[in-house]
């Protein structure tokens, strides 16, 4: 019998699990593990689908490990001699002796947990022994160390039952086979003293439980890390471990590059960074299968067949550049240098984005350039440029900060799947203060799945549910009236408008299709907490009424005095600074004309119709052909153009209609920042290793390009080195970066600064903790960054702006046009005009609320709801790595089980969904935490990717834009869903 | 524990070993002229398939009496000897009568061959699929059925049994070796049919199809049936060979001609 003091294991806590997987790729890439090889695994339950009662929707997650039996059967169960599975005396680890085993599978036929593994390439089991080579370095096992919700802790059995005691958690029983099992499992608080199994009639869907989806991923497709023989080689040359940041999504999350030579072997959290402790995402973990993936482009292309033909020929980059350029110096003769568009997003990095681009673009004159900001999130930033003058906000994921709110919000933001550490933090601090959660979603999401209470809401109407919560407040004097007087301009022409336009809770719950009572409770937890957070995110942002409902929601928090303070504010993914462009001397910027548009939607008609002037060119990245709305106009819109540039990492839908594909390096193959985080941070990353073949950076392009047309005076050669680009580019520009120069990101342990940052000079205009201070000091005449120093919610100033766009400065409600039931929207003018609300200026399309029927086909009787898979994927780039795959193979549909009854679908078959705009396919997940009216259909997947190809859901989407912010409305159409037929 | 240097046939050299086998079969079965089963060639061969057809008896001594040093390099062993061995048999019964009773030996071999080559290739990636029981871990609620005061009654059973088999051994780490099959056969059979039994209790193979469940075993069970063949085989013609020969002429070496 082991002793439970020596016993070593695993506890999971069932309540802090988010089903993110992270410990699954720590796992793989620790343990060296290709395609359906596993030690652990998460499994996903929804609730049982023949319950009627929506109330009792769940979602649940359970990562299945070894139990590390005292009576092991998978132990007994082998029939070598000495056995190849051994258990620890001490530790009580169960091992496998892979040199020994045969790889009969007796063990993984044997174990009643379903625990252990097999290797089917190299034929032998594997399983957890709690990662006894990084035990053997007193590192504990990758999963606890990784897991970005603390969901997973290791340590001595007696230990860890002491702590669960003492923080008056229950173990459960699950013993079932007299197997002794060591590894604890926590109950989840809500199912307390219920015998109630952990999976005990549940339903994990057929998409996770298929294994037909994965049969595609080769055991092959293992590479580097992933593949024993190879990370052998790799262990032989000397370790170095670089600190920097993900670079994938906008989180910007500090981590360790491992390198062994010209490799990056392993990619962990950075336990140095004292915010996040090595918690991290399972994306950041796989980047490593970018590093090293066989899909990579990594020569020039050049198109030889019919556009969307996908057949190149691989040229010399000088042939590229050169043809590229005689290709646009011709446009800009016939068309004008308007004519060039160019898009950017997250892959190009911030020192393109703000950096090279902006410098290539000022040099030739166009200002039709656009980052991915219109899709996710300008309508925030507008909104928090109009409220509070600056784009950033204040909060932190701290103890002291966020980690003290009384009550957290989410609209329309599943941070459990898309920023999944900082959930895991706020999910800490809420159960260790016993917080309020509530979360507003038309799904049950992983965020809402640890809710109070979900709020599922009719999509798009989230500007009802703010403007219901305003008037409750002040028809109930629950708002914080010395704050709105002191620092509100405009709280009181707010109030009246609100109360005269009568949005009631009655009136809120016909439109949100919420009960007035889930509307009563939620204005009052958000006026009663003494801090609380409010997260918005996509679900608000994407939308015609963006800005609108975001000021909605700033004004909520405002009006409880919910901002400024620590544990108390308005959030929405993710800060922007007070970016400012590169400087270009004037005599060398050209004069152009208005930019079309905010929003790259708006270049299909310059590119279709040449209105209002023509756009023949377009040199991108990313992913247009899977992002941009409308995908079918998309498609004809870049069939038009003379001229197409694509500049990747891999092959994707864009690439097919491409004249031209670039290979590209990124992250670590070519150095720069992370994206500024939601709460200000920025990560610095050198150049550690080399890109692909002839993968050039992004900024080595737009340099290497200005050349050939004399540009390399201003976009020097010299800025090829990134720190340079950063320094003498991008902080000289950006007073606000002066703190964040490469000397100090890289003397840092997590290379890593929050701005403003206050070793600098205290209180210029950073509104962090602004009013705090203010309120701490009043002689320091502090002030926020608008024009009364105060924030703003309605001025004469304002008013003129909303109105030079068919609008008000006050909050009148409008939502999408595609709605099941009659509401107001936006009816767009004729003509487009200058936008009011952008310093450069841009041609965008004014609109005026009408609440008109909407003509419709009857069959078009479904809300389709788009938006981010779980954790494991970010737009395309994660469908190229093989276990991002495996953990999440296919496009599906979220749907109710009633919807699904209704036209003969069962879990797991193929659905096709039909809008005005186009039709996909995807595969049914049917489960009880979506409205019944509602599907969901995530982004992200498009027809060229390597393992699942399906078409991106922007086939679906239309193109409705914020007339304020230019954000397209992504999330809500009507649609119609059938069984496929095949 | 890992090594990168553990031995391993890869699907891809089973298939081409397979392919080889078969390309052989075809080549000797499908020659209009070959030796007599008898024949001196035909004898030697069936002689030398034989002596190879044992490695994998061999194979299931060695592992299981902790005399491999590799057991991994004794599986490989296992299949090369048993593709070669097959081979030479084939040489063997070319020119034989295939529908008389020896060609049920044979037609076992060639199961064997095929289902141990299916199963390496083709079921073995089912194992990787039984993690968590992709969809249906129900290892972690209580399964319908189970009674846990007969389970404890069980292994209590096992406990008391394993005294008078293994007195030093711990149940929960515990299964028959070859030395306790040799040396206490009963009490042996007694504990297997126990371990059985429990194995049974908690869902072992239950959980997955009969093909991947069970195709081990069947290959075993298989693989009995054949050695039986084989030795009732080699008695028949060594010893019985005027029985074997059925009134005609005994063309091969033997020792007695029983059965005349």
């Amino acid at each position: 019998m082991t002793d439970s003091n020596t016993q070593l294991a695993l506890m999971i806590d069932l309540e802090r699990c988010t089903g993110c997987k992270s410990c699954e790729a720590a796992c793989k890439q620790t343990n060296a593990l290709g395609p359906n090889s596993y030690r652990n695994r998460v499994m996903w339950f929804d609730e049982q689908l023949d319950l009627a009662d929506s109330s009792l929707a769940r979602l649940d997650f359970l990562t299945v490990t070894c139990q590390q039996c005292e009576r092991p059967a998978c132990l007994r169960a082998c029939p070598v001699y000495p056995k190849a599975i051994s258990k620890d005396a001490i530790t009580g680890v169960v091992s496998i002796d892979e040199n020994r085993c045969t790889g009969c599978g007796e063990c993984a036929l044997s174990c009643p947990y379903g625990a252990i593994g097999y290797n089917s390439e190299k034929h032998h089991a594997v399983k957890c022994d709690l990662c006894a080579e990084r035990r053997a370095r007193d590192l504990g096992p990758a999963c606890a160390f990784v897991c970005p919700t603390r969901a997973i802790s290791y340590g001595k059995r007696a230990d860890l039952l002491a702590q669960a005691a003492s923080d008056g958690r229950e173990p459960i029983d699950n013993d079932h086979f007299l197997q002794a099992p060591a590894t604890i499992y926590l109950r989840r608080p809500r199912d307390a003293g219920g015998a109630a199994a952990i999976s005990a009639g549940r339903n994990t869907p057929a998409l996770m439980a298929d294994h037909l989806s994965r049969v595609s991923l080769k055991p092959e497709i293992a590479r580097g890390a992933y593949r024993r023989s190879e990370k052998t080689e790799m262990l032989e040359q000397e370790e170095r471990i670089v600190p920097g940041g993900c670079h994938l999504c906008f989180n910007g999350c500090p981590i360790k590059y491992h390198l062994r030579g010209n490799e990056v072997i392993n990619i962990y959290g950075n336990d140095d960074d004292p915010q996040f402790q090595g918690r991290i995402c399972p994306k950041s973990q796989m980047t490593l299968q970018m590093y090293n993936n066989p899909h990579r482009l990594t020569t020039a292309l050049k198109r030889i067949g019919k556009r969307g033909a996908d057949r190149f020929e691989p040229i010399s980059w000088e042939q590229a550049l050169s043809e590229i350029a005689n290709k646009l110096a011709s446009i800009r003769e016939q068309y004008g240098s308007e004519a060039l568009a160019i898009q950017s997003g997250s892959r190009t990095g911030v020192l393109n984005i703000i950096g090279a681009i902006p410098m290539f673009a000022g040099l030739w004159g166009t200002a039709n350039v656009a980052a991915t900001e219109p899709y996710c999130d300008l309508g925030k930033g507008v909104a928090l440029s109009l409220v509070q003058g600056t784009g950033i906000m204040p909060n932190t994921y701290t103890e002291d900060d966020i980690g003290t709110a009384e009550a957290y919000v989410y609209i329309g933001d599943n941070q459990a799947e898309t920023r999944p550490v900082n959930f895991g933090l706020v999910n800490d601090w809420r159960l260790k203060r016993g917080a309020r959660m509530i979360v507003v979603d038309p799904r049950l999401t992983a965020t809402a799945s640890k809710a109070d209470s979900w709020l599922p809401i009719r999509s798009g109407t989230d500007m009802a549910l703010g403007l219901g919560i305003i008037h409750y407040l002040f028809s109930n004097d629950l708002h914080d009236q010395a704050f709105c007087e002191r620092w509100i301009v405009g709280w009181l022409e707010w109030r009246d408008f609100v109360i005269d336009q009568g949005y009631d809770l009655d009136w809120t719950a016909r439109v949100t299709d919420l009960e007035p009572e889930q509307i009563e409770m939620l204005a009052k937890t958000i006026a009663a907490a003494d801090g609380c957070m409010i997260f918005l995110s996509r679900g608000i942002n994407q939308h015609t009424n963006s800005a609108q409902t975001n000021r909605v929601f700033m004004f909520v928090a405002a009006m409880t005095g919910n901002w400024g303070r620590r544990g108390g504010g308005y959030f929405n993914v993710s800060s922007e600074m007070n970016w400012k462009g590169p400087r270009i001397p004037k005599d060398r910027r050209p004069w152009t004309r208005a930019a079309i548009g905010k929003n790259p939607s708006d270049w299909m008609t310059a590119m279709l119709d040449g209105d209002p002037y023509p756009i023949k060119a377009l040199i991108t990245s990313n992913n247009p052909l899977a992002q941009w709305p409308n995908q079918n106009r998309a498609r004809r819109a870049i069939q038009a153009l003379d001229l197409v540039v694509h500049t990747e990492l891999f092959k994707n839908a864009t690439s097919r209609y491409a004249d031209y594909v670039l290979p590209m390096a990124s992250g670590i193959e070519k150095g720069g920042t992370t994206r500024f985080a939601e709460d200000r941070r920025i990560v610095w990353n050198d150049r550690l290793i080399d890109p692909p073949g002839d993968a050039k950076s992004d900024h080595w392009f737009w340099i290497e390009l200005g050349k050939k047309f004399g540009f390399d005076d201003i976009l020097k050669d010299d800025y090829k080195e990134p720190r340079k680009l950063w320094d003498e580019v991008l902080v000289k520009a950006t007073p606000a970066l002066a703190e964040a120069t490469t000397e100090r990101l890289t003397s840092l342990p997590n290379r890593t600064v929050r701005l403003p940052y206050f070793e600098a000079e205290e209180g210029k205009i950073d509104p962090v903790y602004l009013t705090e201070a203010m309120v701490k000091n009043p002689a320091a005449d502090l002030s926020y960054p608008t024009p009364s120093g105060k924030l703003e919610f309605w001025t004469a100033e304002q008013d003129r702006k909303f109105e030079a766009m068919g609008l008000s400065a006050l909050p009148e409600f409008y939502t999408e046009a595609d709605q099941l039931v009659r509401l107001p929207h936006i009816k767009y003018g004729e003509r487009p005009v200058a936008s009011s609300f952008f310093g450069r200026e841009t041609l965008v399309y004014p609109g005026s609320i009408v609440n008109e029927h909407v003509i419709r086909d009857a069959a078009f009787d479904t809300e389709l709801v788009t938006g981010r898979p779980p954790a494991p994927h970010f737009h395309s780039w994660t469908h190229y790595f093989w276990q991002a795959q495996e953990m999440w193979p296919d496009l599906f549909c979220q749907i109710h089980p009633l919807k699904a009854a209704a036209i003969g679908v069962a879990d797991g078959d193929d659905v096709a969904i039909e809008t005005v705009n186009g039709s996909i396919v995807a595969r049914a997940w049917v489960r009880r935490g979506i409205r019944p009216s509602s599907i969901f259909v995530p982004i992200g997947w498009d027809e060229q990717q390597p393992y699942h190809p399906r078409s991106s859901v922007n086939h679906l989407t239309g193109i409705r834009l914020d007339p304020i912010s230019q954000q397209a409305n992504l999330k809500t159409h009507l649609c119609r869903v059938t069984r496929a037929t095949t | 524990m890992v090594n990168k240097n553990r031995p391993d046939l890869s699907e891809r050299n089973i298939m081409l070993l397979l392919a080889v086998v078969i390309a052989a079969a075809a080549a000797i079965l499908l020659r209009e002229a070959g030796p007599a089963p008898g024949s001196v060639i035909g004898q030697l061969c069936a002689a030398a398939g034989a002596l190879l057809l044992l490695a994998p008896l061999l194979f299931v001594v060695m592992k299981r009496s902790g005399l491999a040093k590799s057991p991994p390099a004794w599986f490989i062993g296992h299949v090369l000897a048993t593709m070669l061995g097959s081979c030479l048999i084939f040489v063997h019964v070319a020119a034989g009568d295939w529908l008389s009773p020896p060609g049920l030996v044979l037609l076992l071999l060639v199961v064997l061959v095929l289902q141990g080559s299916l199963l390496r290739v083709v079921f073995s990636r089912g194992f990787s699929l039984l993690f968590a029981r992709s969809g249906q871990p129900n290892g972690f609620s209580a399964p319908p059925g189970l009674d846990k005061a007969e389970l404890k009654q069980l292994i209590e059973a096992k406990v008391a049994l394993l005294q008078r088999l293994d007195p030093d051994a711990d149940e929960a780490l515990f299964s028959p070796a070859l030395k306790h099959w040799l040396r206490r056969p009963l009490n042996s059979l007694r504990y297997q049919l126990l371990a059985e039994r429990e194995a049974g209790m908690v869902g072992a193979r239950a959980s997955v199809s009969r093909e991947l469940g069970w195709s081990r075993r069947i290959h075993m069970l298989a693989a009995l049936g054949f050695y039986l063949g084989l030795l009732a085989h080699v008695i028949v013609v060594l010893f019985f060979a005027g029985y074997a020969a059925d009134g005609g002429t005994i063309g091969w070496w033997h020792i007695t001609a029983w059965g005349n």
